[in-house]
């Protein structure tokens, strides 16, 4: 049988504590352990302040309760924690006898058998509902095959939601695009092939890259929290690049910006040869050079 | 599908009800958690309710005017806009009994969605307007499937409805939650929970 995680074990601690005074929580009664949970921070019209997030978490206990899927044990669960057909301020042995009563249980056999099961079914179900608070733009969407159309309901919410996927699946498509360029320049060199198709080949890159990071740049301005990725936090993901200054990864980036075509990139660049030669010689030094790591700067989209 | 029957006791229990005080109950949730459906089912059944959510034409409108999507910067008056318009709606109905397509704290939702602090002004409408019961339908697909769940959008309705949901605790208000059902079984159960007879005795 798996054993609990240490989280799963904290936060039924945390609910055990809070369990002593129930609902409504107050901060007195919350532990940080439950404030920190990614659901109650997504909730809490103010994050950063703990009495919005105690108010987070006390809407999203009655929803859970209010929701609790065993039809056996659901009015027990919600009296155990105060809320009807127990009253707020009612201490936990009133609650208790309550929830024991609602169960048909006696009441030593529910607070030692069945109440530990609730509570750890809460727990449960608070870090499911975390996960699904999970977002990192910096985890590539999974994609499942389609076996029917999936319309959209006419609505605000839906829209929105669709049009986030639809940056989303943008910016990964140019990640990956960059990185398959990358890794073609990186193969090339190892090959030892004629300088000109490294070069032709790194010019592409270079395209590739800015288009990713100006896909990065866009979908950070307006989809992304603030403060949880950065354009070039993500773009780093497509590979190594030689390093740049901010300037210089900007200067690129405008280039590519809107889309255009490697023509129009190049073009864009006409007469940058200082550049152009740092990338390229950026990937030809690294070669016989191995002290660059990917770790060195490549600019920021500030 | 839709029942196109009234039942009498329900009938007269409406008219009943019409000269009296208002009587004002929001139906919402995240998007595929078929309200659409239910609001029909409520149309069908001889109960007054809005027609359609103010915001989608709202929104609408905007990306018209924009030209493009909203951005962060524009969603705040998308939001106060939407606010209005909700205000309006619930100022104009002064007797009987009427459902809503979502309601004012629908906006703590908006606004939580993406990432904004509530306005001021939804804070007092919030205070000023206040329905007399909430009814949140769960959405009708629980993501039992694994691979259902990979898909971004699917994560991100599921964190609407929940933020949402959050944006009526935070309002003051103990919603009454609607599992998933067919449109007609889920508009029985609000009927009752509202004591009024079940639209599908008269089917």
């Amino acid at each position: 049988m798996p054993s609990k995680s240490p989280v799963e074990r904290e936060v039924v601690a945390g609910l055990r504590r809070l369990l002593k005074r129930g609902l409504p929580v107050t901060p007195a009664g919350a532990d940080a352990v439950l404030l920190d949970l990614r659901g109650i921070i997504a909730r809490a019209a103010n994050p950063a302040d703990d009495a919005s997030r105690t108010a987070a978490l006390d809407g999203t206990l009655r929803g859970l309760l209010a929701r609790f899927n065993d039809a056996r044990y659901a009015p027990a669960a919600r009296a155990l924690f105060g809320l009807p057909p127990a009253e707020p301020g009612q201490n936990l042995t009133v609650r208790r006898e309550l929830s024991a009563a609602q169960a048909g249980h006696e009441v030593h056999h529910f607070r030692k058998r069945v109440e530990p099961k609730l509570v750890e079914k809460i727990a449960w179900e608070l870090l499911a509902d975390a996960d699904r608070f999970t977002r990192s733009a910096m985890i590539a969407p999974r994609l499942a095959p389609a076996a029917n159309r999936q319309p959209f309901p006419a609505d605000p919410f839906a829209w929105e939601v669709a049009e986030h996927e639809e940056q989303l699946t943008r910016l990964w498509s140019a990640i990956y695009a960059a990185r398959a360029e990358l890794l073609a320049v990186e193969r090339l060199i190892s090959l030892d092939v004629d300088r000109v198709d490294i070069m032709t080949t790194a010019v592409t890159a270079a395209w590739r890259w800015a288009g990713a990071r100006a896909e990065a740049i866009s979908y950070c301005t307006s989809f992304a929290p603030e403060s949880e990725t950065s354009p070039d936090e993500l773009v780093v993901l497509a590979g190594w690049v030689p390093p740049l200054t901010r300037a210089q990864a900007s200067r690129l980036t405008e280039a590519a910006a809107g889309g255009v075509s490697r023509e129009r990139f190049t073009a864009a660049l006409q007469g940058e040869t200082g550049l152009s030669d740092i990338w390229v010689d950026g990937f030809l030094a690294r070669s016989t050079a191995p002290e660059f790591t990917p770790e060195q700067e490549n600019g920021s989209s500030s | 599908m839709t029942s196109t029957f009234t039942n009498p006791a329900l009938t007269a229990a409406l008219e009943a009800a019409a000269t009296g005080d208002p009587r004002r109950y929001v139906i919402t949730g995240g998007p595929s958690s078929g309200k659409d459906d239910l609001i029909a089912a409520i149309h069908a059944a001889g109960i007054p309710c809005m027609a359609e959510e103010p915001g989608r034409e709202i929104y609408r409108a905007h990306r018209e005017r924009l030209g493009r999507h909203l951005r962060r910067e524009d969603r705040r008056d998308y939001s106060l806009e939407v606010l209005e318009a909700f205000v309006a709606e619930y100022t104009t109905h002064k007797h009987g009994t009427r459902f809503y397509n979502r309601g004012i704290p629908d906006g703590y939702g908006w606004d939580a969605f993406f990432g904004l602090r509530p306005t001021p002004q939804l804070e007092e409408a919030t205070r000023l307007y206040r329905y007399d019961a909430i009814f949140v339908l769960d959405p009708l697909d629980t993501f039992e499937d694994p691979d259902d769940i990979v898909w971004a959008k699917d994560r991100e309705i599921r964190r609407v409805h929940e933020l949402i949901v959050q944006g009526y605790f935070d309002a003051g208000y103990e919603p009454v939650f609607v599992a998933p059902d067919s449109a007609a079984a889920r508009l029985d159960f609000i009927c009752s929970n509202l004591r009024l007879p079940k639209p599908s005795r008269g089917a």
